[in-house]
């Protein structure tokens, strides 16, 4: 059994958001450690070999690799440790432990951060009607698979759902060679952003059918056939059913939080289903936060990695959670928002939010019954985007305000 | 030499017994066989065992024995087999829960029904009570308490039907039984005392051929109407659930079948179903109407949104007999032994269908007990059984066991390394799903089967494009990208 002790932060995941809090963690003199289940740190950003990261951070446009061989450096040359091939398995008594090839690792540290990322949606999550076929692939790990180990996943590719992995796989699959025959959305507009729809899908003349999904899936061994048919506004079949003849089928229908080694004692919020947090990303369990995807679905790797430095906020300035704590409320077409509790300690900070559906040329407010504390206008807001809202907790008396559009 | 193509000269000889069908039956079957000095030969047409039809399609119940009708050999067999898996399931490393099931009634008609229930399980000779409600809200808090009265039969459970099936065929392997994969029973041909059975593979010469082929071995009947199909698909919840509910809970029977229930299974998950639909054809595709059905009739036992936490749905088709009853006889004036329309309660009865199934050969050779038979099976590794200790033992003695693979399930490469050495050996990503419970999951497999693929990639020492999923066609990858 290896026993490391006396850390003040351990750092449970070494993705962007993990490796970007560690490094201003050990700047500032924290003792700081990563574990990570993977041969190599990076977390998904190994695998995206597209442009569009560290545009805020490092004001450059580096692929994913890239700009995780600059953050990387700068742990390395902090001296940070590191523990890869090592799986979370447990948290007892304020101690953490691991599987890995050295053994059980058991950790015990003064504060912790998880930043274990995402789940993709899988099929289970949909009903379609059909066959359990091969061939049926989440984006990500489709992604893996071509960009990684540089395998085909076949010849003729479907994809439901149009999130951001959905089009960025669409493209790549394409340059790679291989037939995308159409990206298929349920809802009305599109799930990913703005830039990747002209970016990987019009410039490769590839349709996008909006208000479509894939009813039935047929093929014994192997995917064979698609059955595809618009929705009416209920989202239901309006009958007209297309075939599709595809070897392949992608799911990018979304991502939840990965917290679930943390499941038995976390309080989750229900529409982030990520944990509930104050604004310093400290959980219901003491000395515990969640950051970057674990905790809401980011929509740029930049934010997720800015936003873990509130942990150390809280650490640096040795804030305390005991004062008074206002409930934020949802409200009108707000999809989900961190945090879910503000303690009222004076000092000011953002609520993270996503929008329920496409906003124009509106306001999302917080308020405490009539009184505005904080509003900012949109021009256009799509779902797909996370915003984010100041607000000053000197204003607030009430131990309840709302967020919403008007 | 399982599954090779090239003819093994073992299969020159004759056989004594072979015994058509890998699934729980056969195994079964198989198992009681090899405990005498026998030629003896299991024919699978899948790549697998434990691959197709009702075996990886059903409940995993060990039911109480209420239910059948007094006198059947239904009613017989489950009160035997019942008894017979709790010391199979200890023998052969099966997973198992023995907390009992539970019928419950909403009204007096239903209560009715549920009192003729505990008539028949006392005529059966089985284990029943009535419960009253408050007795029923002590044992299951969770559920709605609109049941008016109950019936539970403590000594029954659940197995997992894959691992025991497995681990069925590996005892009766490890006791010198063979193994053909990959060959379908086409003809079986009466020679007075001797049976040819032409294969896709060539002919095998046997003494007595058991038809435990499940649904496809009601052709080799002499009227094969006597069977049908009658499907039923299920959805099962992520492990997230465990607790809500601590044994299989069933509404009142009625003519379709003992009905959907809620099953907890051995590994933490919560099965739903099965519907049951009297179908044409074998097909297992899952439907949106049965699902709604599922969750609707669910909806009656317990006040819980199960939605987010389903992570599959699948079918199975049974293969029922028009007579109500299993099938289980000689063919007048031959060597074939049916074993057919093996529905509910197929897989409790399973050890003692095959106790009686020895009875019925020893009329026909002498059978003459092995003085070596094995009854216990050594253990695989399965790191969810030991302490923290042992598993750091284990580990440094061999890191592969401190490199998780699946990480839904906790499944390390070592635990996978070892199951690719062990006898009936996994031929695919769902083979080693069914053993190790790989890509079964909350995330089906969207994180551990490339992992799973490099390894036998590795392994194998074959191409990513040569493993399959499951089946001839079932490949996951089509060769590297140019």
């Amino acid at each position: 059994m290896v026993r490391l002790n006396n850390f003040d932060l351990a750092i449970i995941g070494g993705g962007p958001a993990g490796l970007f809090l560690a490094k201003e963690a050990k700047k500032k003199g924290l003792n700081t450690i990563i574990f990570d289940r993977e041969e190599r740190l990076g977390g998904i950003l190994k695998q995206c070999i597209h442009t569009g990261f560290g545009v805020e951070i490092y004001n450059k446009d580096m692929t994913g690799p890239e700009l995780i061989e600059e953050l990387m450096e700068e742990v390395l040359n902090l001296g940070v440790p590191y523990y890869t091939k090592s799986m979370c398995v447990g948290f007892e008594n304020n101690k953490l432990y691991f599987y890995s090839p050295k053994g059980i690792i058991e950790l015990s540290s003064n504060y912790y951060a998880f930043s274990l990322g995402a789940r993709e949606r899988a099929r289970g999550s949909l009903f379609i009607e059909g066959s359990r076929p091969s061939g049926i692939f989440t984006a990500g790990f489709a992604q893996y698979i071509t960009n990684i180990l540089g395998l085909k996943i076949g010849e003729k590719i479907a994809i439901l759902g149009s999130g951001d992995i959905g089009l960025i796989m669409a493209r790549r699959l394409t340059l790679e060679g291989m037939k995308v025959i159409g990206v298929f959305e349920i809802m009305p507009y599109y799930g990913g952003l703005p830039r990747n729809i002209r970016q990987c899908l019009e410039d490769f003349e590839i349709p996008l059918y909006l208000s479509h999904t894939i009813l039935k899936i047929e093929g014994e061994e192997r995917l064979e056939k698609i059955y595809v048919s618009q929705v009416d506004e209920n989202l239901k079949s309006v009958g007209l059913i297309k075939e599709f003849n595809v070897d392949a089928l992608l799911f990018s229908v979304g991502l939840i939080p990965e917290i679930d080694i943390l499941r038995k004692y976390l309080l989750i919020n229900n529409k982030t289903l990520g944990p509930i947090v104050n604004q310093y990303f400290l959980t219901n369990i003491p000395n515990t936060f969640v950051i970057g995807n674990s905790l809401i679905i980011f929509d740029l790797v930049d934010k997720a990695m800015k936003s873990s430095l509130n942990v150390l906020d809280y650490i640096l300035k040795k804030r305390k959670r005991d004062l008074e704590e206002v409930k934020v409320i949802q409200g009108n077409l707000i999809r989900n928002f961190v945090p879910q509790i503000l303690i009222k300690d004076g000092e000011k900070t953002k609520i993270y939010f996503r929008v329920k559906e496409p906003i124009f040329n509106k306001e999302v407010i917080l308020r405490e019954n009539e009184k505005i504390l904080s509003k900012k206008k949109f021009r256009a807001l799509y779902p797909a985007e996370m915003s984010e809202i100041e607000i000053d907790t000197n204003l607030i008396d009430k131990n309840e305000i709302i967020i919403e559009v008007i | 030499m399982e599954g090779s193509s090239k003819k093994e000269s073992w299969l020159e000889k004759d056989f004594d017994v072979v015994i058509g069908g890998g699934g729980i039956v056969g195994a079964s079957i198989f198992r009681e066989l090899s405990r005498y000095e026998l030629n003896l030969l299991l024919v699978e047409k899948e790549e697998d065992v434990s691959s197709f039809g009702s075996t990886i399609a059903n409940t995993g119940i060990i039911h109480g024995g209420y239910d059948p009708i007094p006198g059947t050999l239904k009613a017989i067999l489950n009160k035997e087999g019942k008894k017979l898996w709790r010391d199979l399931a200890q023998k052969l490393n099966i997973d198992c829960e023995f907390n009992g099931v539970l019928v419950l009634a909403y009204n007096s008609e239903e209560e009715k029904i549920l009192y003729e229930l505990y008539d028949r399980g006392i005529k059966n000779g089985v284990n029943v009570k009535i419960l009253k409600k408050n007795e029923i809200k002590k044992l299951e808090p969770n559920l709605k308490e609109t049941y008016t009265l109950g019936l539970i039969s403590e000594d029954a459970g659940t197995i997992d039907p894959f691992i025991a099936t497995i681990n069925i065929v590996r005892s009766s392997y490890e006791n010198g039984g063979k193994v053909l994969l990959d060959t379908e029973i086409l003809e079986v041909i009466r020679e007075g005392e001797s049976i040819i059975l032409i294969t896709n593979r060539g002919e095998i010469k046997t003494k007595i051929f058991v038809n435990s082929c499940g649904f496809f071995g009601k052709k080799f009947l002499k009227d094969e109407t006597l069977i049908f199909p009658r499907r039923g698909e299920y959805l099962i919840t992520d492990k997230n659930l465990k607790g809500l509910i601590s044994r299989p809970i069933f509404g009142v029977p009625s003519m379709k079948g003992k009905g959907i229930s809620i099953t907890p299974t051995p590994h933490g998950n919560i099965l739903l179903g099965p519907t049951s639909y009297i179908v044409k054809e074998y097909d297992t595709s899952s439907t949106l109407k049965e699902r709604e059905e599922i969750l609707e009739k669910v909806s009656s036992f317990i006040d819980f949104n199960f939605f987010p936490y389903i992570i599959r749905d699948f079918a199975g088709v049974r293969a029922s007999s028009k007579t109500k009853d299993f099938i289980i006889e000689f063919e007048k004036d031959s060597n074939v032994l049916h074993v057919q329309g093996i529905d509910s309660p197929g897989l409790t009865a399973s050890p003692a269908i095959a106790k009686l199934v020895s009875n019925l050969i020893k009329e026909k050779i002498p059978l003459v007990k092995k003085k070596n038979f094995k009854e216990t099976l050594k253990p695989n590794i399965n790191l969810k059984k030991l302490s923290k200790e042992e598993i750091d033992k284990l580990i440094q003695k061999e890191p592969s066991f401190g490199e998780i693979i699946c990480r839904c399930e906790l499944v390390s490469k070592g635990e996978i390394l070892e199951s690719l050495k062990i006898f009936p050996y996994p031929k695919n990503i769902d083979g080693l799903k069914r053993r190790l419970r790989v890509t079964s999951g909350r995330c089906q497999g969207s994180f551990c089967t490339i992992r799973i693929l490099k390894i036998l990639n590795e392994e194998w020492n074959v191409p990513f494009e040569e493993i399959k999923k499951k089946g001839k066609e079932g490949k996951i990858i089509y060769g590297e990208i140019e």
